[in-house]
């Protein structure tokens, strides 16, 4: 068993492990407490419901590799969702553009300060949470603001095409996009290099300003288009909506095995993870489970999954000597697949050039 | 909306629901800024294939296409209290302006007709809170001339951001008597506020809703006057109508309960059963 | 006279940057707010600051060992609900009783963070969200009202001689950060783990203990606020002031403390919740409407700490990545290890 674990980790899988598991586990709960929980039908709700939490899970993963974090991303799909509206109400449907275009722009502003100003990730997307809902709340005047007339994008937030939830379709194609940008691309891997080993990534050249800047960009973009869903869902711009949205998509990024510590993640894993919380909320509310004790829960998970991506590791490592490690750190293997750790990578590179 | 508010509603409908002979599913968003949370909630609702429908709006506009769906699916959708656009089958709410228009009247009273008062005007994007507070001005504006608002908070919604709020406020308004909360537990920040600047009895407070906590400052007069509304009994007649429709009988398409302005001296002979849920309920 | 103008200049050096921030920042509100400079603002704003001062002391500990706790709010608003659900035991047990409730917290951090070697972040963002459930749960969601005492007010309304109660506290707690960061050896370990922890395990220091203790003295440090805010508020509140968290760390970075761990000063922390708490209450003097406070806020806060980089106190990218360059052993701003 656990050589078989070893294996499935030494593909790079061993951080996702996590999330199947959970989902696994919370579909055998659930299907105790209902039996709704397990039909297809209900599923699908659930796939079409998750978009905006995934979609902007996605963008968090990017930044997680960079070991750092996004806590704008609620007030900037805010943000994005009132002006495109706004835009919308004076233009027509072209307005919509504005909402990628908001978010993209926030998220080049953070990728600025992060990126060329090295201000920490928390800090820059702390003022840039604060900045952008006083904006909407200002530019709003405190309202919702309701598209006049039908609402062209109810498709996105409800159609379904041959059977699947249409919003489902766009964060699958997001999630592939994803996907082929951090492991088929340069940028990807210069995303990846930064994450794992900074200090190294500059020395072979990754400029970590512009890689940053593209990485908070894309998240900034991916909440713009989260905005849409939440759009095309309310058929209003909601100048308070997704508040909590940047914490529960960092715990959907986690649990889908991303690693705070920066260099590991997969999206497909990432959807698993947005989609366990989703069924989480749904199962628990179909059981009749308040509102209070579903935090509780969801506290406890957040936790579980670090525990179990801790386990994991463990067990992987064990597997081969734990040498370099010093006799009170047993537990620090410190890295993912065999693979040393980004710490004691970068040990490994300070000892090379020390010698130097 | 304050959380103490719902919960009396929850039990108007399981307290009614008992009666009526018919099982309730509850599901709480989480917070009024949890509009695609509710969203998401009433599809699940849907999908377990529930005969009707009670909502109490996270936000009118947010939930309007849902709520359409539901009725297309022939499911009734009673609005209560917050009652969402879309099409509903019955809508049961209270007066939110005459609430602000009542504080608007008492305050104005226990101030002469003149002076100075702030607004803390609850969560901002709130359709409730926009239509109390909106009672409350424009009638100052009509009827007491001689106030006037100072400024204006949306950011202090809960108690200990409406103290801080109101300490700079009575430090920037030296002049300000009057200060109107849009529910009890923003008010109790301010009182808390006045009382820490030793102004207790010179500035008066109006708020709206009745948990225990205003209670309490109600009998000690921190509290001028309380507009209240018939909470339990919005509960109450949601699940009549609801079931109504189900029953196919006839439904009453508004309904709107009464709201009364408790003050110190008719605080005695008020009958709080319509009103909150008793001591000690939990949903 | 030289020697004079050798420390004016080590000041210089020394100050962190929000300090000219913090004077502009007063002298422009003394100028332009009505009532800024009132005695009785002061003392608000002084009241206002120690709780935020308490809380970002407990978080400066958790800094410097590159670390971040998110739950804090969370810990102070079931402080507050234990409090006054216990009341009945007397005012001194109940207050006991939440203090422990919060230290409980810590230790579920501390024990994670450092047993299981899970990231701070995910730790403290697990404990925030089922701490925040659970005093929900405990009071189903309504605040409760503590019963009208004089001796649950004192420590929010009360005074010591001159000075109120909330600023002794936070006096204390300043005085007590101090004492932990320059004259004790834990306060150095703690700088030691944040600025190089392979070192710190290979010189055979417990590490784990130590990064234990941190979050454990950052919750004492949060009961001290949470005891300031329960009795401010004077009831329990499940949503008492979930923002302070974000706050404390915003307070600690404008005053120069490095997120990335083993950098860190007192001053800086009482220039940042300075900083905080006076602009804050600065704009609710100028009267500004209150979707441009957060607008003023959120540009500040960065603002003050790109400064801070751009006097030439190098920021860096993120939490838990030493800087190119930087001999990982020691630490700048004087910080003498042992």
């Amino acid at each position: 068993m656990r050589r078989l674990i070893a294996q499935l980790s030494l593909q790079g899988i061993g951080g996702g492990l996590v999330a199947p598991l959970c989902l696994v586990v919370s579909i055998t709960v659930f299907s105790f407490l209902s039996a709704e929980e397990l039909q297809v039908s209900n599923l699908k709700g659930l796939l079409g419901q998750m978009a905006p939490l995934a979609i902007i899970a996605l963008g968090q993963l990017i930044v997680i590799i960079t070991r750092g974090f996004d806590i704008s991303v609620g007030s900037v799909a805010a943000l994005a969702a009132v002006i495109s509206v706004m835009c919308v109400n004076a233009l027509g449907p072209i307005g919509f553009a504005m909402a990628p275009i908001v978010g993209l722009g926030c998220g080049l502003v953070n990728g600025v300060l992060i990126g060329r100003f090295r201000v920490q990730p928390v800090i820059a997307t702390l003022g840039m949470l604060s900045v952008a809902r006083g904006l909407v709340l200002a530019i709003s005047g405190n309202q919702a603001v309701a598209l006049e007339g039908d609402n062209p994008l109810s498709q996105l937030g409800y159609g379904s095409l041959a059977g699947i939830p249409i919003s489902f379709l766009v964060t699958a194609a997001l999630a592939i996009a994803v996907t082929v940008m951090l492991s088929r691309t340069r940028a990807g891997r210069r995303i990846h290099m930064l994450g794992s080993n900074p200090p190294g990534a500059e020395l072979v050249g990754v400029s970590p300003a512009r890689t940053l800047l593209f990485a908070y960009a894309l998240t900034g973009l991916l909440a713009g288009i989260a905005a849409l869903v939440l759009v095309g869902r309310a058929g209003a711009g909601l100048p308070t909506e997704g508040q909590g949205l940047e914490l529960s998509t960092i715990a959907a990024a986690v649990i889908g095995g991303a690693n705070l510590a920066g260099g590991v993640g997969k999206p497909v894993f990432v959807l698993i993870g947005a989609l366990f919380i989703q069924s989480l909320n749904n199962g628990l509310t179909l059981a009749g489970i308040s509102s209070f004790t579903q935090e509780i829960i969801l506290g406890a998970v957040i936790l579980g999954a670090g525990l179990a991506d801790r386990a994991v590791r463990w067990i992987t490592t064990s597997q081969r000597s734990r040498r370099g490690t010093d006799g009170a750190f047993p537990m620090d293997g410190g890295s993912c697949g065999g693979r040393p750790g980004p710490r004691r990578r970068w040990l490994r590179w300070q000892r090379h050039e020390r010698r130097h | 909306m304050s959380e103490s508010f719902w919960i009396s509603i929850a039990y108007g409908v399981q307290d009614e629901a008992k009666k009526l002979g018919v099982k309730v599913v509850t599901a709480n968003a989480g917070g009024d800024d949890k509009a695609n949370q509710q969203i998401s909630q009433i599809q699940d609702l849907m999908q377990r294939g529930v005969k009707g429908m009670i909502v109490g709006a996270t936000n009118a506009d947010a939930i309007k296409s849902v709520v359409d769906q539901a009725a297309a699916q022939n499911i009734p959708v009673v609005g209560a209290s917050s009652v969402p656009k879309g099409k509903l089958v019955s809508q049961v709410f209270t007066d939110n302006p005459t609430m602000g228009q009542m504080q608007a009247e008492c305050l104005g009273k226990a101030m002469n007709g003149k002076g100075e008062v702030g607004v803390l005007g609850g969560p901002p994007a709130q359709t409730w809170a926009d239509a109390r507070a909106k009672g409350f001005t424009d009638t100052l504006k009509s009827k007491f001339p001689g106030i006037k608002v100072v400024t204006t908070s949306r950011l202090a919604d809960n108690r200990n951001a409406a103290l801080t709020t109101v300490e700079g406020w009575l430090q920037r308004f030296p002049a300000m008597t009057g200060i109107y909360s849009a529910t009890d537990d923003i008010g109790s920040g301010a009182v808390d506020a006045i009382q820490a600047a030793h102004k207790a009895g010179q500035v008066n407070v109006s708020s709206s809703n009745f948990s225990p906590a205003a209670e309490q400052l109600l009998k000690s007069g921190a509290f001028t006057c309380v507009s209240v509304q018939e909470i339990v009994e919005q509960g109450r007649q949601a699940v009549t109508q609801a079931v109504n429709a189900i029953r196919k009988k006839p439904v009453e398409a508004t309904v709107v309960t009464p709201v009364i302005s408790l003050t110190k001296s008719n605080f005695a002979g008020v009958d709080f059963g319509p009103i909150r849920a008793p001591e000690g309920y939990k949903p | 006279m030289t020697h004079a103008v050798d420390s004016l200049r080590r000041f210089r050096a020394d100050a962190p940057p929000a300090l000219y921030l913090l004077v502009v920042l007063v002298a422009g509100l003394t100028i332009f707010a009505p009532g800024f400079a009132s005695a009785h603002n002061v003392s608000n704003v002084g009241r206002t600051a120690a709780v935020l001062a308490l809380v970002a002391c407990g978080q400066a500990v958790v800094i410097v060992t590159r670390g971040l706790d998110l739950s804090m709010a969370s810990a102070v608003a079931l402080m507050s609900v234990v409090t006054v659900l216990e009341i009945d035991r007397g005012i001194i047990p109940a207050f006991a009783l939440g203090a422990l409730a919060v230290l409980a917290v810590g230790a579920v951090n501390g024990l994670l963070i450092a047993r299981f070697e899970i990231p701070p972040f995910l730790t403290t963002l697990g404990t925030l969200t089922a701490v925040h459930g659970l005093s929900s749960v405990l009071v189903a969601g309504i605040p409760v009202e503590a019963p009208p005492s004089g001796a649950f007010s004192w420590p929010s309304n009360g005074s010591v001689g001159p000075l109120s109660a909330p600023i002794v506290l936070a006096l204390v707690g300043f005085v007590v950060l101090g004492v932990l960061f320059r004259r004790t050896t834990i306060g150095r370990i703690w700088f030691l783990i944040g600025s190089n922890p392979e070192a710190a395990r290979a010189a055979g220091l417990r590490v784990r203990r130590a990064t234990f203790l941190a979050y454990v003295t950052a919750a004492a440090f949060v009961a001290a606020a949470g005891l300031i805010l329960t009795s401010r508020v004077h009831s329990g509140q499940p949503d008492l002031d979930p923002t302070l968290a974000f706050e404390a760390i915003a307070a600690c970075a404008i005053g120069g403390l490095s997120l990335s761990g083993g950098r860190g000063r007192v001053s800086g922390v009482i220039i940042g919740v300075l900083v905080v708490t006076v602009s804050a209450n600065g704009l609710l003097l100028l009267n500004v409407s209150s979707d441009v406070q957060l607008i003023v806020v959120g540009v500040l806060t960065v603002a003050s700490v790109l400064g801070a980089g751009a006097t030439g106190r190098r920021g860096r990218w993120s939490v838990g990545r030493p800087s190119v360059g930087q001999t990982p052993a020691t630490t700048p701003a004087g910080e003498k290890l042992p």
